[in-house]
């Protein structure tokens, strides 16, 4: 091997990165050559400095950004499940069982409702009638709901969590399938969404005890970061020994005890 | 609790689990952001280059092929290209090598980066290399990865990258034992 060679494998050399052979002949070369020395020293110098570079700190700032763009992606990652959910029910493509249930109910009450209407006589239906309608829809929807929200495909059980935003007073048992969903789905994004669906019925005390309960219950940040912020902005004095028990455990992340460390301040 | 794959990490973020990503985020971000900085010099860029490969990875988390290699190659590959349009946007390219005083200059000045006049020096010699160079010395040597990982990020042989590989450290020790 001539000063060429050798030279070009002192790299691989001084990483023993070198098949047994190649590092033999090396070696061998390395004995008698001066020049090649020098060579392999200034590379363990060169190579060392870098190995001993201290990586530099980001600033904070990047932590936060990234933080919000995940916010900000998941969020959108959700929407585009809702409507995707929509667009296949208005192109009825893929029907499943439940819709057709469904369509036959509201299709038989609408049967109904003309019938009663003939039977009548009248041309306008009576305000009973209109709310009695409307009352089996809601409990169509509320059927609906339960039915969903035990079905294996998340974008269903948030389709589900959805419906609850089209209720104007969900009872008791849709509030407690809500919170049962937040403290106990697989998914994340099913949780999320029932969290905000929750969240337009904060001033019902039962759901404001549920959230600063389910607060000691969750552990992705996101969903402690959601609860976090929206207690603190409630005043939710409840909430305060839940989240310093979030700000003393050692599991919780960073960004997480920021927050929490920033919001009971207000608090 | 047992650490976690990278890989399988992904994999839960292309299933939908973006909070995962969270995770890699603490993982990589320090690394990134200086193999940034190494190809920059230029911290503010290096953070918004760092945040643009992670929304990249959750943009692009469907195409991401465990069989592919390692998600680091892949990272890095992402990286690679957020450099390469970043340099593209600020016409920068050219220009920042041919007056290589002046952009010294303009750089955040070495002292910064380190006290140290080694670092120095090692900066210095960094950059003076030209920008392809620079991003094999800091791929092989600053982020440790392998002729075959850098095979998979810019897509040529690993016999090319070796012989390549082998000469920008050449060029390196030349400008780091040469200086005046």
């Amino acid at each position: 091997m001539n000063c060429e060679d050798v030279q070009t494998l002192l790299p691989d050399y001084y990483d023993d990165m070198l098949s047994p052979i190649s590092r033999y002949a090396v070696q061998n070369h390395l004995k008698t050559c001066e020049h090649c020395n020098k060579e392999l020293h200034e590379i363990s110098v060169l190579f060392d400095s870098i190995a001993g570079r201290d990586l530099e700190v980001p600033p904070a700032s990047l932590k936060e950004n990234f933080s919000r763009m995940l916010m900000g992606e998941m969020q959108q990652e959700e929407n585009k499940k809702r409507q995707k959910t929509g667009t296949t029910i208005i192109g009825m493509q893929s029907f499943s069982m439940l819709w057709k249930i469904a369509a036959a109910v509201v299709i038989f009450l609408g049967g109904t409702f003309l019938g009663t209407r003939l039977k009548t006589g009248s041309d306008t239906p009576s305000y009973s009638q209109i709310n009695e309608l409307k009352n089996e829809v809601k409990g169509v929807k509320e059927m609906m709901m339960f039915k969903l929200l035990q079905g294996e495909s998340a974008s269903d059980r948030i389709q589900a969590v959805d419906y609850v935003n089209e209720m104007p007073s969900p009872d008791r048992k849709v509030i407690a399938a809500l919170i049962n969903t937040l403290n106990h789905d697989k998914n994340v994004n099913v949780r999320l969404a029932s969290l905000y669906s929750l969240a337009k019925f904060s001033d019902n005390p039962m759901v404001s005890d549920s959230l600063v309960s389910s607060l000691s219950r969750q552990t992705e940040p996101v969903i402690q970061i959601v609860l976090i912020n929206m207690l603190a902005a409630k005043k939710e004095t409840k909430a305060i020994q839940p989240i310093r028990e979030i700000l003393l455990n050692d599991k919780t992340i960073k960004e997480v005890k920021d927050i929490a460390a920033q919001k009971l301040k207000t608090l | 609790m047992e650490e976690l794959t990278d890989e399988s990490i992904m994999l839960s973020v292309k299933e939908g689990n973006l909070p995962s990503m969270t995770e890699l985020f603490e993982r990589y971000h320090v690394k990134l952001y200086n193999f940034f900085l190494k190809l920059t010099f230029d911290r503010i860029a290096s953070e918004d280059l760092t945040q643009n490969v992670f929304y990249r990875l959750i943009k692009y988390k469907h195409s991401y092929d465990i069989g592919e290699g390692s998600f680091k190659s892949w990272m890095y590959k992402i990286a690679r290209n957020v450099h390469f349009d970043f340099c593209k946007e600020q016409k920068k390219h050219a220009e920042q090598f041919k007056e290589l005083e002046e952009v010294h200059e303009n750089a955040e000045s070495p002292e910064h980066f380190s006290n140290e006049e080694d670092f120095e020096k090692l900066n210095l010699a960094l950059l003076q290399l030209q920008p392809d160079q620079r991003e094999l010395i800091v791929l092989s040597r600053f982020e440790g990865l392998k002729y075959g990982e850098i095979s998979r990020i810019n897509g040529k042989s690993v016999v090319a990258i070796k012989v390549q590989v082998h000469r920008a450290i050449k060029q390196l020790r030349n400008f780091y034992f040469n200086q005046h």
